[in-house]
């Protein structure tokens, strides 16, 4: 084994050892850069490539939007908007899991991280859910599941980030994704609906009833009356193509901060915003300074011909491109289980994207297929992330959570298919 | 002594991070205002807040490493025992300080050519010693907990130990 292997050895072992990701990339880009040039002053070429991010205005987007989602978690906005969706689905059979899906995969697409919003709005609809006669292990699969729905949707944060890695326009990754997302939902929507109709005609005695009613429709539009401008301001700037993403982030935040700290008083402008402001500050520097160092890494990757070598090796076992996605599904799946989302997109992204260019893919539709599969693979067993997080959350094993999440990851699976191999789902808005 | 540094290294740099967010959010605000509404566009917004969203997340992640909420690869350490937990724990600490205490060395170097080029432009490259050298120091400080834990634990663990205790 030469030095070079064993050095990449040594780092990919740091990395089952837990140390941070940006480290782990730090660590490989500063081997590759240094054995690709034997000399110490390429190691400033790191610092180089991490220098480019000043010249990226699309990241502006980043620790602005991450803040939005930090204020609201802080507030009772996802509760509000819980109840109006409530007041308008409750009635349905499995009308309070519809609401519940829709209120995760909202504040998922405010978060961009599903755990957070596990954690946030699992202590709420939890509860709820058990409350209106769900079984547990319904409520459980469907909060799990529903963790990491909202990620298709506009200002997802791992659309900005595939965007700036894999260099293609967010604004029409932003259209693509709109029907897989709305699929990803009205599926769970349509399970939950069929599951809960199946439990009434079974037993009745246990479930809760709720009439439509006009009055709390209202009562809940009026709760929920400066909520619903976010969705309005993000998708009139995002769609409308009026303003750039960056200036949609810091219009959002601008409202939310006047609303949720003027009018409302959720947040108290001089004692909780700036510490708000650090928890963004965190998070989006985590985020983006593995983009940072993942940049000296893959321009390490293009020098050395590693997608043109990968690509080769993959034309010689099929040059089929069903075949292709077949394979590049199972990769990502795997890759979602054991990888958070950012962390994926900044190291596999510049890999695939060649790959999948020479099978005739679309960018924009292996975008879509990249972050279904992510997003599935948050719940995927056994080492899914969410299943961890929601097994800490709720006090359950973790292994009852793999069975709770089963039948909602065979109907995520199949949207899957349906998005992997009918590229005009995710086309179709772009023309 | 360590620890009160680290605490106050990071009030510092949780001022910055205000000013900064307060900062990006005033320019972008305010870029479009003076477009859209007084018909006077500025290009400050566009040239500057790259830079500042650098500054800023360059900071956050300093402050990430500090309260321990970097993104990691939770895999296998989970079913570890303690001991093994802290014992990875200093290895990893020790790899980060070694990668980024090299890289803070490379970073000096870089920033001064940057100043040397650009003139007062290349200060803004100021944030990359900084960054490396905090990162190294909160290594440091992450590896010395880790092994502080260790020996706790072991001498909770060992019965002559606790024998002597009682």
């Amino acid at each position: 084994m030469s030095l070079f292997s064993l050095l990449l050895f040594m780092v990919l072992v740091m990395a089952l050892l837990e140390t941070p990701v940006f480290t782990v990339i730090a660590g490989l880009s500063m081997v590759c850069l240094y054995f690709s040039d034997g000399d110490w002053l390429a190691l400033q070429s790191v610092i180089i490539e991490m220098n480019r991010l000043a010249s990226m205005p699309v990241l502006v987007a980043l620790p602005l939007f991450t803040l939005v989602g930090t204020i609201l978690t802080g507030t009772r906005a996802p509760r509000r908007i819980m109840d109006l969706v409530q007041a308008l689905a409750g009635w349905l059979p499995g009308g309070t899991a519809m609401a519940a899906l829709v209120s995760c995969a909202f504040f998922t697409a405010l978060t961009g991280a599903s755990g957070v919003t596990i954690v946030a709005l699992g202590t709420v609809l939890y509860p709820v859910l058990r409350q209106r006669g769900h079984p547990e292990k319904f409520t459980l699969g469907l909060l799990t599941t529903g963790g990491s729905l909202g990620l298709l949707f506009p200002p997802s944060l791992p659309i900005i980030l595939y965007g700036v890695v894999g260099q293609v326009d967010i604004n029409q990754i932003f259209k693509a994704a709109l029907i897989p997302g709305l699929l990803l939902v009205l599926v769970l929507c349509g399970y939950a609906f069929w599951s809960d109709r199946r439990a009434r005609r079974l037993d009745t005695s246990k479930r809760v009833s709720e009439r439509f009613s006009l009055a709390s429709v209202g009562r809940g539009l009026r709760q929920s009356c400066w909520d619903w401008p976010i969705v309005l301001i993000i998708i009139i700037g995002v769609y409308g193509g009026y303003a750039t993403i960056a200036e949609v982030s810091a219009l959002v935040l601008a409202y939310v901060i006047i609303v949720e700290c003027l009018i409302l008083k959720e947040v108290d402008l001089l004692r909780q915003l700036p510490q708000m402001m650090v928890d963004a500050a965190m998070l989006s520097g985590a985020i983006i300074v593995i983009l940072g160092f993942a940049l000296g890494f893959t321009s390490y990757l293009v020098d050395a011909q590693i997608p043109s070598r990968v690509l080769a090796q993959l034309t010689s076992l099929s040059s089929n491109k069903y075949v292709f996605l077949a394979g590049l599904n199972l990769f990502l799946l795997v890759t979602g289980c054991i990888m958070d989302i950012f962390s994926a997109i900044v190291i596999v992204v510049p890999i695939i994207v060649p790959i999948a260019i020479s099978y005739a893919i679309d960018p924009i539709h292996l975008c879509i297929i990249f972050l279904v599969n992510l997003e599935i693979g948050y719940s995927t067993p056994p080492v899914g992330i969410n299943l961890f997080i929601a097994g800490l959350r709720f006090n359950k094993p973790v292994t009852l959570l793999y069975r709770a999440s089963v039948p909602y990851l065979i109907l995520l699976l199949a949207v899957l298919v349906l998005v992997t191999y009918l590229p005009a789902v995710s086309l179709w808005l772009i023309g | 002594m360590l620890v009160r540094i680290d605490n106050l290294l990071a009030k510092g740099e949780k001022f910055l991070v205000v000013l900064l967010f307060t900062v990006l959010i005033g320019l972008i605000v305010f870029s479009i205002f003076a477009r859209d509404v007084i018909g006077m566009p500025t290009y400050l917004a566009s040239e500057t807040s790259p830079a500042l969203v650098l500054w800023l997340s360059l900071l956050g992640a300093t402050l990430a490493l500090k309260s321990g909420r970097h993104i990691r690869i939770e895999l296998l350490l989970r079913f570890c025992p303690p001991a093994a937990r802290h014992l990875a724990g200093i290895i990893s600490a020790l790899f980060g300080l070694l990668a980024m205490g090299t890289l803070a060395v490379a970073a000096v170097a870089f920033c001064t050519n940057e100043m040397a080029i650009f003139g007062g432009k290349g200060l803004l490259a100021v944030v990359f010693p900084i960054f490396f050298s905090l990162c190294a120091f909160r290594f440091l400080c992450a590896a010395l907990a880790c092994l502080s834990r260790l020996i706790d634990q072991d001498r909770g663990g060992n019965p002559n130990h606790k024998a002597a205790l009682r």
